[in-house]
C-alpha cells in the first residue's frame, strides 16, 4: 500500500514536470538591410512610386517575423523581411511565403506545412502592414 | 424420443445480437477512419513523403486509441452483445496495431524532419524535443504505451498479479491526456481547421465519456443503489463456496442468468480484489447467489467472508445468456466450476435442454442436487462426464465429435452454450466444428479476466 502511494506520488510529480516543460524558442535575428530577394523589373507601373511599410512584430516560439511591405501603387510589388528565425522549418518556408502573398495580393495565404506558427505569423505581420497603408 | 416444443416462442429477429454489435462497431471505426482521412487531405500532405506517411500513421493511431477506450469501456449495450471476453481479445489485438502505428508516427516524423533539415536521426529527436510545443509530451505518453504493451505481452502478463498488471495499464490513461494534447498543439491537420479541432474534442469525448461512464458512474450508481450485502456462506464442496447476498430493489437490477459480476467484498484486506464470479442462481430479484472455486487468492478467501459484509459489485457483464438464442432448443456444456453461468442458464433457457456436465472427478460436482431437481421440473436431460482429461468413451474422447453427435443427435438444431476452463472450451468448439454447428449458434465465454 505505501509502495503504491509513493509510485502514484512520483508519478503525478513526472507528469506535472513534463506537463510544465516549456521547449525554448530559436532565436531569431533582425535583418539588418532588408532583403530583395530578386530585383524588380520596372516594366509595370512607370511612374509609380515605391512606398515600404512595415508589418508588426510576430513572435512565436520558433522565431520572430517581421514584414515590410513595398507598394507600386496599389500593387505589393515585394515582401522584405525585417526580421526573421534563423534556423528551423520556419526558415525554408520564408521563400514560399513570400511568392503566396505576392500572388494573393492580401494576407490571405496559405499555411506552409511543416511552419504552421511561422507561416501564421507571416500572415498577421503582413495584415498589419495591410491595415497600416 | 419425442420433445414437446413450446409454442409461445418470443419472436426472434432475423440478426443475431452479436452480428448488429461487431457490425455497429465496424462502421464506427470505419466512419472516423473516412474522417480522419478526408481531413488529413483538405490539410494538404507534407512536402516531404516521409512526414506525410508519419502523420498519417499518427492520426490512425490516435484514432486507435479512441476506439481502443470504446472497447474496454463496459458499455452495456456492446457488452451484453459481445461479451467482455470477446472486447478484451479485440482490445489486446487492436492494441499491438496501435502500438506499430505509434511506431511509425516517432520513426516516420523524425527521419523526415531530419531528411528535411539534413541533420542526424537523434539531434532532430532532441531538436524537435527541445523546441517544439508538446513533442515531449508525446514522447513520454508513448514511453507509457509501450510499457503498458510490454507488461501485456503474454510472458510479461503470466508473471504479474492481476492488480499490478492494472495497475501500470492505468497509466494508459496518464498517456492518453499527453497524446491529446500534442495532438491538439501540433497536429496540422487539427491546427489547420476549427473542424477538425471540434471534431476531435468531440471524439476523445465521447471514448473518455463512455469509459467514465461504464466504469465508474455506472458502478457508483448501481452500488449506491442497491447495496449489497453478504446474508449466507454456504461450502459446496471441499473447494467450492456459494455466497448468498441481498439488497435493495435488486428486481430493478438488468442482471440475466449466465452474467457475472466484478466483485469486491469490503473487508480490510481485500477490498482492493476484484474477482470475475458468475451468477449461479438466475436472478429472483430478491437475491443474488454466486458460486465459487479456490483458484487465486481471492476464490480461497470467500470462506471466512462475515455475514452482513458490505460488497461493491460492478456488472452484470457478459453476453453469456439468453438473448443470443438462436434456435428452440439448446445444449449446454460445462467444465468443472463453469457450471455456475450453466446452472443459472438452465433455469432461464426456453425449449429443450441438454447439460453436458465435464467433471475431473465426482468430488468436483458441485450443484449437482440442484441441478438435478431443476432437470426434472423442466424436462431437462443431464449427463455427467467424469475421468480424467485423457479418458475415452466408446467414439473417443468424451467430448469429441463422435461423443457429442452420439449423446445430442440434434446438436445441428441447438444452440450451444459453453462454458470451462479454457483447455475444455477449445476442444467443445473444436467439436463443434467437425460437426458442422454454425458459428452464430455457439456461445462461449472464456472465463477470466484481462490477460
Amino acid at each position: 500500500m505505501k509502495k503504491t502511494i509513493l509510485v502514484l506520488l512520483l508519478s503525478a510529480a513526472g507528469f506535472i514536470a513534463v506537463w510544465r516543460f516549456e521547449p525554448a524558442p530559436l532565436a531569431s535575428v533582425a535583418v539588418a538591410q532588408p532583403r530583395t530577394s530578386s530585383p524588380t523589373t520596372s516594366g509595370a507601373a512607370v511612374g509609380a512610386t515605391e512606398v515600404t511599410v512595415p508589418g508588426s512584430v510576430e513572435s512565436n516560439r520558433y522565431g520572430t517575423v517581421q514584414v515590410q511591405l513595398v507598394f507600386t501603387g496599389d500593387k505589393i510589388t515585394d515582401v522584405q523581411l525585417l526580421q526573421e528565425p534563423t534556423s528551423g522549418r520556419g526558415v525554408a518556408a520564408l521563400p514560399t511565403l513570400r511568392e503566396e502573398a505576392l500572388q494573393a495580393q492580401s494576407a490571405n495565404i496559405d499555411t506552409v506545412s511543416g511552419a504552421t506558427q511561422t507561416s501564421e505569423s507571416y500572415a498577421k505581420s503582413l495584415q498589419a502592414a495591410l491595415d497600416a497603408r | 424420443m419425442t420433445v414437446l416444443l413450446p409454442t409461445d416462442e418470443p419472436a426472434r429477429p432475423a440478426l443475431g445480437p452479436r452480428v448488429v454489435a461487431r457490425t455497429g462497431l465496424y462502421a464506427f471505426l470505419g466512419a472516423n477512419v473516412v474522417v480522419v482521412t478526408a481531413l488529413f487531405l483538405a490539410a494538404g500532405p507534407s512536402d516531404d513523403p516521409l512526414l506525410t506517411i508519419g502523420r498519417l500513421a499518427g492520426l490512425y493511431g490516435a484514432l486507435l486509441m479512441a476506439f481502443q477506450l470504446l472497447l474496454v469501456a463496459r458499455v452495456p449495450w456492446l457488452d451484453r452483445r459481445l461479451g467482455m471476453d470477446r472486447l478484451t481479445t479485440w482490445h489486446r489485438w487492436t492494441g499491438f496495431g496501435l502500438l506499430w502505428l505509434l511506431v511509425g508516427h516517432l520513426v516516420f516524423i523524425v527521419f523526415g524532419y531530419a531528411n528535411v533539415e539534413g541533420s542526424g536521426a537523434a539531434a532532430e529527436l532532441v531538436s524537435l524535443v527541445t523546441t517544439m510545443e508538446g513533442v515531449l509530451r508525446a514522447l513520454v505518453a508513448f514511453a507509457l504505451i509501450l510499457i503498458v504493451c510490454t507488461v501485456s505481452a503474454r510472458f510479461a502478463r503470466k508473471r504479474l498479479a492481476y492488480e499490478t498488471w492494472h495497475f501500470i495499464h492505468l497509466y494508459t490513461y496518464a498517456a492518453v491526456v499527453l497524446a491529446f494534447s500534442h495532438q491538439i498543439a501540433l497536429g496540422q491537420t487539427f491546427t489547420s481547421s476549427p473542424f477538425a479541432r471540434a471534431y476531435w474534442w468531440l471524439l476523445w469525448g465521447v471514448a473518455l465519456g463512455a469509459v467514465l461512464l461504464g466504469r465508474v458512474v455506472l458502478p457508483l450508481w448501481r452500488n449506491l443503489r442497491h447495496q449489497l450485502r453478504v446474508a449466507a456462506v454456504v461450502p459446496e464442496s471441499p473447494n467450492v463456496v456459494s455466497v448468498y447476498m441481498t439488497g435493495k430493489r435488486l428486481d430493478e437490477l438488468p442482471a440475466r442468468a449466465g452474467q457475472f459480476f466484478l466483485w469486491r467484498f469490503m473487508t480490510k484486506d481485500r477490498w482492493w480484489q476484484a474477482n470475475p464470479f458468475s451468477l449461479s442462481a438466475a436472478p429472483d430479484g430478491k437475491s443474488l447467489r454466486l458460486t465459487a472455486k479456490a483458484l487465486g487468492d481471492g476464490s480461497s478467501g470467500l470462506r471466512s467472508l462475515k455475514v452482513g459484509t458490505r460488497v461493491f459489485a460492478e456488472g452484470p457483464y457478459g453476453a453469456f445468456t439468453t438473448i443470443h438464442q438462436r434456435q428452440v432448443n439448446a445444449l449446454l456444456v460445462a467444465g468443472g466450476v463453469g457450471i455456475t453461468p450453466i446452472r443459472a442458464l438452465l433455469e432461464d433457457i426456453s425449449g429443450h435442454v441438454v447439460v453436458l456436465y465435464r467433471i475431473g472427478s465426482d468430488r468436483d460436482a458441485v450443484l449437482l442436487p440442484e441441478l438435478d431437481q431443476l432437470a426434472r421440473a423442466r424436462g431437462a436431460v443431464i449427463h455427467v462426464l467424469s475421468g480424467p482429461s485423457n479418458a475415452a468413451g466408446p467414439r473417443g474422447p468424451l467430448l469429441g465429435a463422435g461423443s457429442v453427435h452420439a449423446m445430442v443427435p440434434d446438436v445441428l438444431e441447438r444452440d450451444v452454450f459453453v462454458c470451462g476452463p479454457p483447455g475444455m472450451t477449445s476442444a467443445v468448439l473444436r467439436s463443434l466444428r467437425e460437426i458442422g454447428v454454425p458459428g452464430s449458434q455457439v456461445h462461449a465465454e472464456r472465463f477470466s479476466l484481462a490477460g
